[in-house]
């Protein structure tokens, strides 16, 4: 049973973030190095596995809001740290053996949001936009109606205020748009393909050396 | 392929009936007798047969008990019998053989009740099935000045360029009645109602596929079928301009949602998506709608960005430039040539030389200096369009002020655009439209709808 079906039979309405983001890599969406463990040796392996510096951080499909719930431990840089962040984590979440995702640390400070709503008129429609914090703050988004192209896509990026970011600014690299319409069609395609999905949420997809990749992501499924 | 050459004969077969039954045409003056009214107003010269249970004959036109004792075809039946009494004489027409039917008549889905619906369901399947095209219900139905079809009576009967499609009937009848006034004229409009079977989406394919319909506007509440409307508005936008003033795009009626993107979708990023990814041109408000029709119908296809301005008023002048920049529109580099010219004549002082060109009070009783810039402007093969804004002081003047744009825009076949001075005679100004000349309030509109058609235009000389 894939990961989609298993979420229906268990009757859920939302994937965790390791489930949601291996439906994204299912579709060539570039996503963090992970690993999802539950206990102390298994954290350990992984970290090694990964390499430092990591991240850490609580997944529940249920918990929607990561960062509220003190759930997030960034920049972890060696065992000791990794065992500490570990079990405070898991004392958060009030379960034993609460599933924690270690996950590699992309650095880079353009964040980018993504994803899919399904709309009743018009079927599955695709995100673009500012991610981070200020994807309430300046709801610099647009969308397009899937299928999309990759005339579509390229306007997208176009088509946002905060155009510039996707440019070479401050010694970075400019965003590669190539790739960042790979992943917006990629999107529009899961909507198309699946259903049982009606909402995408990948915030932030980071930009990293001009290379993107998605570091956080929610599924929501039809309830 | 076949699926849209189909509809299209089909429409085109109701847009132009040989032969109209009303049913349930009212003996005395009720709101029903005005569908009667609209066809003789428009002088319509096919066969009308009034369909009435007891009457005879209803204003000299011989009157039948029913459909079925028509003799002869029925190409088009108006409706106009209660919600309840609908749906037999619905299947009556369709075993008639009639080929479109227009339901008038509300009380169906609307009003949001289980019969309602229902009813309106058992509508869609006999026209499904029975091949009949249906209007409505909820609607007014067709307005086609070259058939002497019309929903209202006082509509022109001259035929224009403009499809219009509209989800409210009152709209489209307010629309057609200020039209002229605007230089604007119809192949067709038709108000759609609930759209149990033809849908805004079947009529961007039938406008789309008009070879007379150059412009295509509509009003839209609800867009039934999402992919196939989006599908048509591409296929319609790909041949000639679709301008759309979509209602409804409110965050009132956006629902509580999960993720970010769900919070973010808004129904008017939707919207937007929709307008961009079907190539159509937004417009909101029925001013602008009206003014887009007026600057679509009449402005050509091969317009520039480089703009001239005449202006008398001098604040008028500047705020000309300012709307001009704003739009991404360019004030034109006039020649020395010219620049020299409009020093023989235009005053020294109050007065500026270069673009804007302010040509003063004076010119206000001196109609010959407005006159010769605008000649010696558009004479200038660095002027795309010249934007006048300008009347004398007197009925006289302002009679020669006309007449004297209308022949510099004939005799150079540059586009004119006039902007209105509070005060000037509202006839003249619809003598500037009816010559082709889009006439505007103010010099904010003319420039957003200059501007709207220029940039359609480079975008589709862009695709091709």
């Amino acid at each position: 049973m894939n990961i989609l079906e298993k979420a229906v039979s268990e009757k859920r309405t939302t994937l965790s973030e390791y489930e949601s983001k291996q439906i994204l890599s299912d579709y060539q969406i570039p996503i963090t190095r992970e690993l999802l463990v539950h206990d102390e040796k298994n954290l350990i392996i992984a970290a090694k596995k990964i390499g430092y510096p990591l991240v850490l951080k609580g997944c529940d499909a249920r918990i929607a809001h990561k960062t509220e719930k003190n759930l997030i431990r960034t920049n972890v840089i060696n065992e000791k740290e990794a065992i500490t962040a570990f079990n405070d984590i898991q004392s958060c979440m009030n379960k034993n053996n609460a599933a924690v995702i270690v996950q590699e640390m992309i650095i880079g400070k353009r964040e980018l949001v993504a994803g899919m709503i399904r709309d009743q008129q018009f079927g599955p429609c695709v995100m673009f936009g500012i991610g981070g914090i200020f994807t309430e703050i300046f709801n610099d988004v647009t969308f397009r109606i899937a299928p999309i192209t990759k005339k579509d896509a390229l306007e997208m990026m176009d088509e946002i205020r905060g155009k510039r970011i996707l440019e070479s600014i401050r010694g970075m690299k400019a965003a590669d748009r190539e790739q960042l319409s790979d992943i917006l069609i990629s999107i529009g395609q899961i909507g198309i393909e699946n259903k049982m999905i009606c909402e995408i949420d990948i915030n932030p997809i980071i930009i990293s050396k001009g290379r993107a990749v998605a570091v956080d992501a929610m599924i929501v499924l039809k309830s | 392929m076949e699926k849209t050459h189909k509809l299209v004969e089909q429409l085109d077969a109701i847009f132009h009936p040989e032969s109209v039954a009303i049913i349930g045409l009212p003996r005395g003056f009720k709101a029903g007798k005005l569908f009667l009214m609209a066809l003789l107003d428009l002088k319509y010269a096919g066969r009308i047969y009034p369909v009435h249970p007891k009457a005879k004959e209803i204003d000299g036109l011989k009157a039948y008990q029913r459909i079925d004792k028509i003799p002869g075809t029925v190409d088009l039946a108006i409706i106009l019998v209660p919600h309840h009494q609908a749906l037999p004489i619905v299947k009556a027409c369709a075993a008639k053989g009639v080929k479109g039917a227009i339901l008038f008549t509300a009380g169906y889905k609307e009003t949001g009740t289980d019969e309602g619906r229902k009813l309106e369901e058992a509508l869609t399947h006999v026209a499904k099935s029975s091949g009949m095209r249906l209007f409505g219900p909820n609607c007014m139905g067709l307005y086609v000045p070259e058939s002497g079809i019309s929903f209202f009576p006082g509509l022109s009967k001259k035929s224009g360029p403009v499809g219009f499609i509209s989800h409210s009937g009152s709209l489209a009848n307010i629309l057609g009645r200020i039209a002229p006034q605007k230089g604007i004229y119809f192949t067709s409009a038709v108000s759609l109602g609930n759209e149990c079977d033809i849908s805004s989406a079947d009529m961007l394919t039938y406008l789309g596929n008009d070879p007379k319909t150059r412009v295509i506007g509509a009003y839209l509440e609800n867009i039934r079928n999402g992919p196939y409307f989006l599908e048509a508005l591409k296929k319609a936008s790909e041949k000639k301009p679709v301008l759309l003033w979509k209602v409804g795009l409110n965050p009132e009626g956006q629902k509580a949602a999960t993720s970010h993107t769900g919070a973010l979708a808004s129904q008017r990023h939707i919207w937007e998506a929709v307008i961009r990814q079907g190539g159509a041109v937004s417009v909101k408000g029925f001013d602008v709608l009206t003014d887009a029709l007026m600057g679509f119908s009449m402005l050509p296809d091969n317009i520039g960005d480089r703009i001239a301005i005449l202006s008398g008023p001098g604040g008028m002048a500047v705020a000309a430039a300012e709307a001009c920049g704003d739009e991404g529109l360019k004030l034109a580099k006039l020649s020395d040539k010219t620049r020299l010219e409009l020093s023989d004549f235009v005053p020294q002082t109050g007065t500026s030389l270069s673009n804007p060109v302010d040509v003063g009070l004076t010119a206000s009783l001196e109609m010959e200096i407005y006159i010769r810039a605008a000649r010696v402007l558009a004479a200038d093969p660095g002027v795309d369009a010249v934007v006048v804004i300008g009347a004398g002081l007197d009925r006289e003047t302002n009679e020669l002020y006309t007449n004297s744009m209308i022949g510099a825009h004939q005799e150079f076949g540059k586009p004119f655009i006039i902007v209105n001075i509070p005060g000037f005679d509202s006839d003249l100004a619809q003598t500037f439209c009816q010559a082709g000349i889009p006439f505007f309030e103010t010099t904010e509109r003319a420039m957003s709808v200059y501007a709207m058609v220029w940039r359609y235009h480079v975008r589709r000389r862009k695709k091709a």
